[in-house]
């Protein structure tokens, strides 16, 4: 028998493997930036622009917001705040600048002729501190201008965008109130 | 020197004074009590194929339940989706499955044998591959239709929520499968493919929680949701009953080398012995798999096949050097602790069913060959056709001549390199004939090299022996 025979180190044989574990946790933590507003890009635009027809596959809705795809239970029924259409006052005002966790929000909004409604709105200014924050907003912003035209100041929050949903919707309440940024 | 017989023959004049026959005075002082055999299973393909596709029609007909077959019908995009969900719905099936028959259940083991586990484990792999390539293809369509291809592939490599996890998870599906491809595993050291075929848990793990979270047929229905996580729960509970129990049991009571002896130069036969063999159940033609407790072995397991009829004094097996770990196993010192897991294997003397046994082993595959004869009936004329590359590789010859006259059977053997014997094909139809005449009428067993296995089964089939009746293990590792 060969005696010189050694068999193989567990370090050796098991190093393959380790490794292809180790380069995959570490893609995983470096690929992982979920929830940057486009779970919702898909999603909620159906509710103010037509429908595309693309079955929601994104688990961050709620089944109760969106549907399975399904048109009749992705077209919602507008809120009761939202007046008829007429009458927008031309002129934008500013609403205040309300802290958030993550940076101040400030909403610009066209207000209705009685000043009860928004008619369109938009955030000028939104945290940026971080690349995180520009990319999330840049994204999530333009969700709820839309959102707001159609469902007033209580439209839906965007998922993963939660915290500039809140900013936004209380510096819109605030304009609303008569308050001026 | 002798001139070299170059067809089957009995080769009597030439050897039996030289086989030692210390053999023989262990195989008496092991003819202690037999071990109980192992019941055999009842269940049959019927019943694995019915279970199978019981557990398939609940979660695919969760999929179509939900409008999944519908949803082809209207236009390309629901048909991406749907089939996305369809594909990834497969897919898991499969690798459940696949990890459900490594974890080697018992009822289907002993009915089918762990090497048809593992064939079968080697499909639903491929079935998996296969199934995960078209969900990520057609995952990827759906979400094109969004912002653009770019945006769909940032969309699924992390983007949304759990993908990043579920990229990972199919990339090292990909790897898994192409490291299991026959012409690149060969490349690797078997215990650095296990390994790395071991990631297929993490990937399985990792691609769980998009599963439950982005896919629509569980994120959005509740009692379909808790279906799929009891099934996974199974099957973990299955791996740590059938894999992992086990093997901590068989390190925590190991057996021990009671002998070891060299029976050739690059041969050994060793004998483990234990207190747990008491209560052991095992049977001639099953194997173990032995896992030395030695620091520099305990992390892998080998294959051997019993060598002896079983008995409660010890388990004996024959460990030829194939250059691999099998040297330093063939070399361990008395007393070295030895874990084992099994029996396994369906190739127990049952399978001669009151009919007489044409034997063919090819080198060390006369170890379970020699366990079986030592098991049959007086009467039973086994027939035993012994190949080997040299004639001092034809261990236990002494003893296999002496155990097959005492039950009125004969062994023939062939010696030498295949390129010099004058019967070509010592295996086809005409050799088999003019050397066993009643070989039509007999049950196969066989064992030895792959290449043996498939020429002599080629060959029993030519001479009209039933491939039902043909019995060995299929080569797996």
């Amino acid at each position: 028998m060969r005696s010189s025979d050694r068999p193989a180190s567990l370090a050796r044989r098991a190093l393959p493997a380790v490794l292809l574990a180790g380069v995959s946790g570490a893609a995983l933590t470096q690929l992982d930036r979920p929830s940057s507003g486009i779970a919702l890009g898909r999603v909620k635009p159906k509710t103010s622009t037509t429908s595309n027809g693309t079955p929601s596959n994104t688990g961050t809705v709620s089944p109760s917001t969106v549907g399975n795809g399904d048109p009749t239970a992705t077209s919602r029924v507008p809120n009761s705040s939202v007046p008829a259409p007429p009458a927008c006052s031309g002129a934008a005002v500013l609403g205040p600048v309300v802290e958030t966790r993550w940076g101040p929000v400030q909403v610009k909004a066209v207000l209705t002729a009685n000043g009860k409604a928004a008619c369109s709105a938009d955030a000028p200014v939104t945290p940026s501190d971080r690349n995180r924050s520009l990319d999330i907003n840049s994204q999530a912003v333009p969700l709820i201008n839309d959102e707001v035209k159609v469902q007033g100041v209580n439209f839906d929050s965007i998922t993963g965008a939660t915290v500039t949903s809140d900013g936004y919707r209380e510096s819109l309440q605030a304009v609303l109130d008569g308050k001026r940024g | 020197m002798a001139p070299t017989v170059t067809e089957w023959n009995e080769l009597e004049h030439e050897h039996s004074g030289r086989t030692p026959r210390r053999t023989t005075a262990k195989a008496k002082s092991l003819a202690a009590r037999p071990l109980d055999t192992p019941r055999r299973s009842r269940l049959l393909h019927s019943d694995i194929a019915a279970l199978l596709a019981a557990i398939a029609t609940c979660t695919i007909g969760v999929w179509a339940w939900h409008g999944g077959v519908s949803a082809f019908g209207r236009g390309w995009a629901p048909a991406a989706t749907s089939l996305t969900q369809i594909s990834g719905i497969v897919a898991s099936l499969a690798g459940l499955f696949g990890v459900a028959l490594v974890a080697r259940p018992k009822n289907v083991e002993r009915a089918f044998g762990l090497d048809q586990l593992f064939v079968w484990h080697r499909y639903l792999g491929e079935a998996m591959a296969i199934a995960v390539g078209v969900h990520v293809v057609a995952g990827l369509l759906e979400w094109t239709q969004g912002d653009g291809f770019w945006s769909a592939v940032q969309d699924s490599t992390g983007r949304q929520p759990y993908m990043a996890a579920a990229t990972i998870g199919a990339v090292l599906v990909g790897v898994v499968t192409v490291t299991s491809l026959r012409s690149i595993r060969r490349k690797f050291a078997y215990e650095t493919w296990y390994f790395l075929h071991l990631t297929a848990y993490f990937a399985l793990a990792v691609s769980f929680s998009h599963q439950i979270v982005t896919g629509g047929d569980f994120a959005r229905d509740t009692v379909a949701r808790w279906i799929w996580i009891g099934l996974h729960g199974l099957v973990i509970a299955m791996l740590l009953w059938g894999r992992f129990v086990p093997t901590f049991a068989a390190m925590w009571k190991p057996l021990h080398v009671r002998s070891i002896e060299r029976l050739t130069d690059d041969t050994a036969s060793i004998v483990l012995g234990g207190p747990t063999l008491q209560s052991l159940k095992a049977e001639a033609g099953q194997f173990f798999l032995l896992r030395p407790l030695r620091r520099d072995l305990w992390w892998q397991t080998h294959p051997f096949s019993l060598a002896a009829a079983p008995t409660a004094l010890g388990l004996e097996f024959s460990v030829k050097d194939r250059g691999d770990a099998s040297a330093a196993i063939a070399q361990l010192e008395r007393g070295t602790q030895v874990a084992i897991e099994g029996p396994y294997g369906i190739c127990t003397p049952d399978v001669a069913a009151g009919r007489k046994l044409i034997f063919v082993a090819g080198g060390i595959g006369i170890a379970p060959i020699r366990a079986l004869m030592q098991r049959l009936e007086p009467g039973s004329e086994p027939v035993l056709l012994y190949r080997a590359r040299r004639t001092k590789d034809l261990v236990h010859l002494e003893e296999l001549r002496r155990l097959a006259d005492s039950k009125g059977g004969t062994v023939l053997t062939l010696v030498g390199p295949s390129a010099s014997l004058a019967d070509r094909d010592p295996f086809g139809a005409d050799s088999l004939v003019a050397a066993v005449p009643d070989i039509a009428e007999r049950v196969a067993v066989l064992c030895g090299p792959e290449r043996l296995l498939f020429a002599a089964r080629k060959g029993l089939i030519d001479v009209g022996v039933s491939s039902l009746d043909i019995h060995y293990e299929r080569p797996w590792w």
